[in-house]
């Protein structure tokens, strides 16, 4: 039994998907990706889509075996009451490491660029607060807020794109694979990790109200969301070439370098205005699933009561993730790429894979 | 109830709610138009050019006779043992908050760069309000005398700087793109030098413009010469910025002659390595219209634009040559970035060779081709002011 009513068609599921993803990677994934694959970093986030592929076959499969169920739910099924409730309690104990780390980049990003002189607890916590007023309504409402501000999103990406073109220098291109094919797969790992977020598919796809169209529409959301890394990934490098790993937000660094025609420029804080929109979906679909998740956990009918806690939850846990001063930037890096994939995408195969195993055992024992 | 709940809210939220008490209102900010970096007895020198909003705004009333838009900035000069410490010097002498945003043009002299250019790069690039597409001078007198110019035609010395650059007469470098420069694989730089142009006999000392003459030549990120023209043409050539340039070019057997006005002028690097030979090919393309002939060839003879076309390839030619012995010979120093073009297309060769680059520039191959086309004769087609008899 689901905790949440609420119903969504197939393209609101892709426009929630959308921002999810590409709303903190284009902030961080240029920076990461130059810095390992150089030149070809362009190439990375294409062979990171992989890893999307891979998650949303395995979370349309667990929908299919087990239709109308969360992934919450499934695993109780498949791997029995007790191994089900300790995945479970796994996804619980990391989304608010995810959380806190989405809310943080969010929190440091608006500091460094915005809002020099307000404290981070004011940034995070009033957009923490409107995610769960958001959240609280449901998934309903959730998904139409994300089909209005996402438009504006890519509105925003072309307009950047666009003004910026005269600017760009092809040539930076070149050295083509330099170091040859590793590095790109070593910048392969920070986009694979965002891909891998995918998985919110294995959460929110029991909500949808009808599986018409559902493979290919997931698949052309992952075509958007590579093609929409990969062109920031060139524009960074077309125009900072070597430099974009340089910068703590390369596509911030993109946006103040416009100027055109001289009074076409300064248009960054309207960009960060609109960016806003994107981070507030993510955050609001992570809550979501937080909240939904810890309610079918614990057995509960509903999930509202839950959210405000744990959205105070995800607020202390962006504190906690990070020690020191070298702020997320340095987390995003390396290690909890890998650590996010473990639950991301490990624990979701596992559990596919058993099911897939059980199903196979069965169709034996009968035959 | 429910009303009573509501008002109680809103009664508190107003405590939350108080206000702008630590706002910043425009009129109490110091806007920077223009930042100049100087150095002297072993201090970094910061100067701000900052708009004085009163005078900038009631340009019409003041607009009587005899007034100029000028008189609108004023500048302010710290010191500090570098230049993140002379910036916070400056703030002590000036009564409104600073604000950087606006600072379109940074102008360093060349005794600053002198101590290397790195260190002002990082910092426009580090601290928060700089914009990276301000635009990025060199001077040879001080930055803040040029910043102190008040120029009649412009707003400001900042403003009449930022147009030049967007004309192209120069160098037109950002401080992204020197940034990127200075960290490329060549580590060399080069800007426009900025000079004082000496002012009418009736106006004040400051009342002139800032004039760009020559370039200045960076190598690893810190200042190494100055070139004036004819080199400095040569050198602009030599990097595809060379734009509205007025060559007289003459012609073999005839009296006086042409000048030919570029339309425009492409310059395309294509390193080779053939057998373990490092080669530059260094292909011109140029298109241009005459504005002035002295001599007495009529252009509407096919041959006469033919010859005229080889002269100018060969003057072009010349200038490339001479950039390039400065360069090569002179300098010993890869100011067109030869370095950044190899590791582009041969990353393999240059990364075994990149150790021995600087000894290898001086005598590596250059091969300079050069096309042009002569696109028009003007509004004229024979020499004009001529009697007709002789012209024949």
């Amino acid at each position: 039994m689901l905790t949440d009513k609420g119903k969504i068609s197939v393209t609101q599921l892709a426009f929630l998907v959308f921002p999810s993803i590409l709303a903190t990677a284009i902030l961080s994934v240029p920076g990461i990706t130059m810095h390992y694959a150089g030149h070809d970093m362009w190439l990375s986030p294409i062979l990171g889509s992989l890893i999307g592929v891979t998650v949303i076959g395995i979370s349309l499969g667990l929908n299919r075996l087990y239709p109308g169920k969360t992934i919450m739910q499934s695993s109780l099924l498949i791997a029995g009451w007790l191994p089900g409730k300790v995945i479970g309690l796994g996804f619980l104990l990391f989304l608010p490491h995810l959380n806190g780390l989405i809310i943080l980049e969010y929190g440091e990003f608006i500091v460094n660029n915005a809002l020099p002189k307000t404290p981070l607890l004011v940034i995070m916590g009033t957009m923490v607060a409107v995610c769960a007023i958001n959240v609280r309504q449901g998934i309903e409402v959730v998904s139409r807020t994300a089909q209005v501000f996402v438009t504006l999103l890519v509105v925003m990406l072309c307009l950047i794109f666009v003004l910026l073109t005269g600017e760009l220098r092809p040539a930076e291109l070149l050295p083509f694979m330099e170091n040859g094919f590793v590095p790109i797969a070593k910048g392969a790992v920070a986009p694979a990790a965002w891909f891998s977020e995918y998985t919110v598919l294995a959460f929110l796809l029991p909500y949808i109200n009808s599986k018409k169209h559902l493979g290919r529409t997931m698949l052309v959301s992952l075509v958007v969301t590579t093609l929409a890394m990969t062109v920031t990934n060139l524009f960074c490098l077309l125009l900072m070439g070597d430099l974009t790993d340089s910068f703590a937000f390369p596509v911030m660094i993109a946006a103040r370098y416009i100027t055109i025609a001289d009074f076409l420029q300064h248009i960054e804080a309207l960009i960060i205005a609109i960016w806003i929109f994107g981070i507030f979906v993510k955050i609001s679909v992570f809550l979501y699933i937080f909240a939904t998740s810890a309610a079918e956990w614990f057995g509960l009918d509903d999930y509202r009561p839950l959210v405000i806690p744990l959205a105070f939850v995800s607020m202390l846990f962006s504190y906690w993730v990070v020690t020191g001063a070298a702020g997320a930037a340095a987390l995003i890096s390396a290690s909890a790429n890998i650590y996010t994939m473990m639950f991301l995408v490990g624990l979701p195969a596992a559990i596919y894979g058993l099911a897939l195993l059980k199903k196979g055992l069965k169709l034996l024992s009968k035959g | 109830m429910r009303g009573c709940r509501v008002m109680i809210m809103l009664l508190l939220s107003s405590i939350l709610l108080s206000g702008c008490w630590d706002r910043t209102e425009i009129n109490d900010l110091a806007i920077v138009l223009a930042t100049g970096v100087d150095y002297k007895d072993g201090q970094a020198q910061l100067t701000a050019q900052i708009f004085i909003p009163r005078k900038g705004s009631g340009g019409s009333e003041s607009g009587g006779a005899g007034e100029s838009a000028s008189g609108v900035t004023m500048t302010r000069t710290a010191e500090g043992v570098n230049i993140a410490e002379a910036l916070n010097r400056l703030q002590r002498k000036v009564a409104r908050h600073m604000f950087w945003g606006q600072c379109e043009v940074i102008v360093i002299s060349e005794e600053a760069g002198k101590q290397g250019l790195r260190e002002f790069v990082d910092f426009f690039l580090r601290y928060p309000q700089f914009r990276e597409h301000a635009y990025i001078f060199s001077s040879k007198d001080s930055a803040k005398d040029i910043l102190a110019l008040l120029d009649p035609l412009e707003r400001s010395s900042s403003e009449s700087l930022r147009e030049m650059a967007n004309m192209n007469l120069g160098t037109r470098v950002t401080l992204l793109e020197l940034s990127q420069s200075i960290q490329g694989a060549s580590g060399s730089a080069i800007l426009t030098r900025i000079l004082i142009a000496p002012p009418e006999p009736n106006d004040g000392p400051n009342a002139t413009t800032p004039s760009l003459k020559g370039l200045s030549l960076y190598k690893h990120g810190r200042y190494s010469l100055t070139v004036k023209e004819p080199v400095s043409l040569g050198v602009l050539l030599m990097i595809n910025e060379l734009n509205n340039i007025i060559m007289p070019v003459t012609l073999e057997g005839e009296k006086g002659a042409f000048s030919i006005l570029s339309k425009q002028i492409t310059t395309m690097l294509k390193p080779s390595i053939v057998n373990g030979e490092w080669m530059m090919k260094v292909r011109i393309v140029a298109s241009g219209e005459v504005v002035l002939n002295t001599t007495d060839a009529n252009l509407t003879d096919p041959s006469k634009v033919m010859a005229l076309k080889k002269a100018w390839e060969k003057r072009l030619k010349e200038a490339a040559d001479q950039a390039l012995h400065m360069s090569q010979k002179e300098q010993k120093t890869d100011f067109y970035r030869f370095a950044d073009s190899f590791r582009k297309h041969y990353p393999q060769e240059w990364k075994a060779k990149k150790e021995q680059w600087e000894t290898m520039y001086p005598e590596l191959q250059v091969v300079v081709s050069v096309k042009t086309s002569i696109t028009g004769n003007g509004r004229s087609t024979g020499p004009q002011g001529i009697p007709e008899q002789s012209a024949n």
